[in-house]
């Protein structure tokens, strides 16, 4: 009961005209982004970070959060319009989506994906604000050395469930956590790493070197992209009919339960949530030789559980201060710019940003519902627009971000060098999601071992003797070195083989 | 198996300057780790994942696939946006927000997009212009006024 009066104090907040135009910009821009290929969430995240030191706390996560899962709506019109995933996780509806449009049965698919996104989202909401508060309440136990293992924990999760080598994802991951070194050490004030060069003092800035990663690097590789071919310019009849909801009524229901779990899973993602949703559908389906060909059920599924996904995603930032991936990471970045300290204890001591963010959630999956249906025929308009027209203005508000962080030029150097980075990165095969993490908690997982390592007088056994500290060293050993001894990695060959499909 | 090796004595030589830098900051303070400690493991362990995957790629030697990379077709093309950004960056004090903007798209529609210069120029105005009421005159950002400072 508790829950829901909470819940619904958030929504009341939410719903303040300053927090309802941010969400409502927040929802636009990230259906935006989800429509465009080349700027994904993290990208427009990254490139609005330097807005935290002008915005409102509340009204300025509300907008980040909204980005989030209104990318979950946008990237299913491109893939079922143009057959392209305005993101990964529309990659699957692309099979189903575009077969539908190609039957002139895209309203239909467009409309389920907006109502399998609302309903998953929605639940998912709900499973959050229960199961958030809980998993922090356990949270407040942890010590330094528990901390520091969790870290490593989710780190290694993240490396584990790579979609390339896992060495390479490593890799990654410690070149982020030695970015984090650059600057005054955390505890002697030395500077490390700095060559002299001024605007290293303050280490290497996240905002910089996320909008080079995902927003400068996706110009430099979308280059040569031409704008996308609608197959069905004119959508009619976006309300499914009677035999669809029968039709998706299930795969809707199983797609909220899968998604809901695999996001809330430290490591695993939406893009994953969704080709589970995919193959389970297609598994227990009478007629399975239907996927691919127009199935409404390939596109229900799916759909609801990236946004289920996407919302249960949250639970291990929000309750244990865990950031599980980039976009993740990004949201940790801004709440940190905000002197929201993400941790067990942010619930706590910050509820009212806590429930505004989920009661601003509740108000986004309605708007995306009521503003998405009629707004196709903008996004289809949107998708016509050439690329040279498009990345100059990604670059300039690149810049534009990097530069007003610090009123810095070196700032934007640095955004520049992570943009050639994040290319070459992007060409020779390497994840920047893991390098993000490691840049983002490299500080506090350093603090931790330190702060450990003090209280037990430099013995490294501080972190096998405790047993949650224990637990997740054990479980972050097992995912390095299992690979090696069984030469593959849990769940990993079904995904890569669904990726395929 | 070239480009390989070629990207793993990059991590090798990193490793081995981060390791020795990182010594030299001091691993330990009697029984408290160092302002050293951190990057020292960190650089360490990049240096034998880089061994492990030179040592794997030097057992397979299987050989490189550069058409797959597909740099050699837009190298040309990246260079320009870079040396498009890395110019905004130098000239940005020197002559403020509004003029680099304008240069730096109608450099990125002239050179990279090959419009024509009433569709570059009209553009490139449209987007400064713009750019400059929305982030400056709006939301105050401190963005340099350069040459423009007497007016705006």
């Amino acid at each position: 009961m508790d829950t829901l009066h909470s819940l619904a104090q958030g929504i009341l907040t939410a719903a303040s005209p300053l927090n309802l135009l941010y969400g409502f910009v927040g929802v636009l821009l990230g259906t935006l982004v989800g429509v465009l290929p080349g700027l994904g969430p993290a990208g427009a995240i990254a490139l609005l970070l330097p807005l935290a030191l002008h915005a409102p706390p509340l009204a300025y996560l509300i907008m980040l959060f909204g980005i989030t899962y209104g990318a979950q709506y946008g990237g299913s019109t491109t893939s079922i319009l143009v057959n392209i995933p305005g993101e990964a996780s529309s990659v699957i509806t692309c099979l189903d989506g575009y077969a539908m449009a190609r039957q002139g049965r895209a309203g239909p698919a467009l409309g389920i994906a907006a109502f399998g996104s609302f309903i998953g989202g929605t639940i998912s909401i709900f499973g959050l604000a229960y199961l958030a508060p809980a998993l922090a309440e356990f949270g407040l136990h942890f010590g330094p050395p528990e901390y520091a293992g969790l870290m490593l924990f989710g780190l290694t999760a993240l490396v584990y469930l790579a979609h390339g080598p896992m060495d390479k994802a490593l890799l990654m991951a410690l070149f982020g956590s030695l970015l984090a070194s650059v600057g005054l050490d955390p505890v002697t004030g030395q500077p490390r790493f700095t060559f002299d060069i001024l605007v290293l003092r303050d280490g290497v800035g996240l905002t910089p070197v996320v909008i080079g990663l995902f927003g400068v690097s996706e110009v430099l590789v979308n280059l040569r992209t031409q704008a996308g071919e609608v197959f069905q310019k004119t959508i009619k009849g976006l309300l499914p009919t009677l035999q669809d909801w029968k039709d998706s009524a299930l795969p809707i229901t199983r797609g909220t339960i899968l998604g809901f779990l695999v996001g809330a899973i430290p490591g695993l993602n939406v893009v994953i949530a969704t080709f589970a949703a995919y193959a389970v559908e297609k598994k227990i389906s009478k007629h399975p030789e239907k996927f691919g060909r127009g199935a409404i059920e390939g596109v229900a599924a799916p759909e609801t559980a990236n946004n289920a996904a996407s919302c249960s995603g949250w639970i291990p930032l929000l309750s244990l201060g865990l950031p599980t991936g980039s976009v993740t990471s990004l949201i940790f970045g801004a709440l940190l710019i905000h002197g929201l300290a993400p941790g067990p204890l942010f619930i706590k001591n910050s509820p009212e940003v806590f429930w505004g963010v989920l009661g601003s959630m509740v108000i986004g999956n309605v708007l995306l519902l009521i503003l998405n249906l009629p707004l196709i025929g903008l996004w289809i308009k949107v998708l016509q627009v050439p690329y040279f027209f498009l990345f100059p203005l990604i670059i300039l508000f690149g810049i534009i971000g990097a530069y007003t962080t610090s009123g810095n030029t070196g700032d934007v150097v640095i955004m520049i060098i992570f943009g050639v980075v994040g290319y070459l990165m992007k060409k020779f095969a390497y994840e920047p999601a893991p390098m993000v993490l490691g840049l983002v908690i490299g500080p506090l997982l350093e603090t931790a071992i330190r702060r450990s390592m003090i209280m037990s007088k430099g013995h490294v056994g501080i972190f096998f003797q405790r047993p949650i500290a224990a637990f997740f060293m054990g479980a972050a050993a097992l995912m390095l070195l299992s690979p090696l001894l069984t030469r593959r990695r849990l769940g990993h060959d079904i995904i890569e083989k669904l990726e395929e499909q | 198996m070239k480009r390989e090796i070629i990207i793993c004595s990059f991590w090798l030589l990193l490793s081995f300057y981060l390791s020795i830098e990182s010594y030299r900051l001091g691993l330990s303070t009697g029984n408290r780790p160092g302002p050293g400690f951190f990057p020292f493991i960190a650089a360490i362990a990049i240096g034998l994942i880089a061994a492990f995957r030179l040592v794997n790629s030097i057992r397979k030697s299987s050989p490189d696939n550069n058409s797959e990379l597909g740099i050699a077709g837009e190298a040309k093309l990246v260079l320009y946006v870079i040396a498009g950004m890395m110019a905004y960056a130098f000239l940005l004090d020197l002559l403020g927000f509004f003029f680099c903007t304008f240069l730096l798209v109608a450099f990125y529609l002239k050179v990279i997009a090959a419009r024509r210069w009433p569709v570059t120029l009209s553009f490139a105005a449209a987007v400064a212009l713009t750019s400059h009421f929305f982030f400056d005159v709006l939301l105050k950002a401190e963005l340099p006024r350069g040459l423009l400072s007497w007016l705006i």
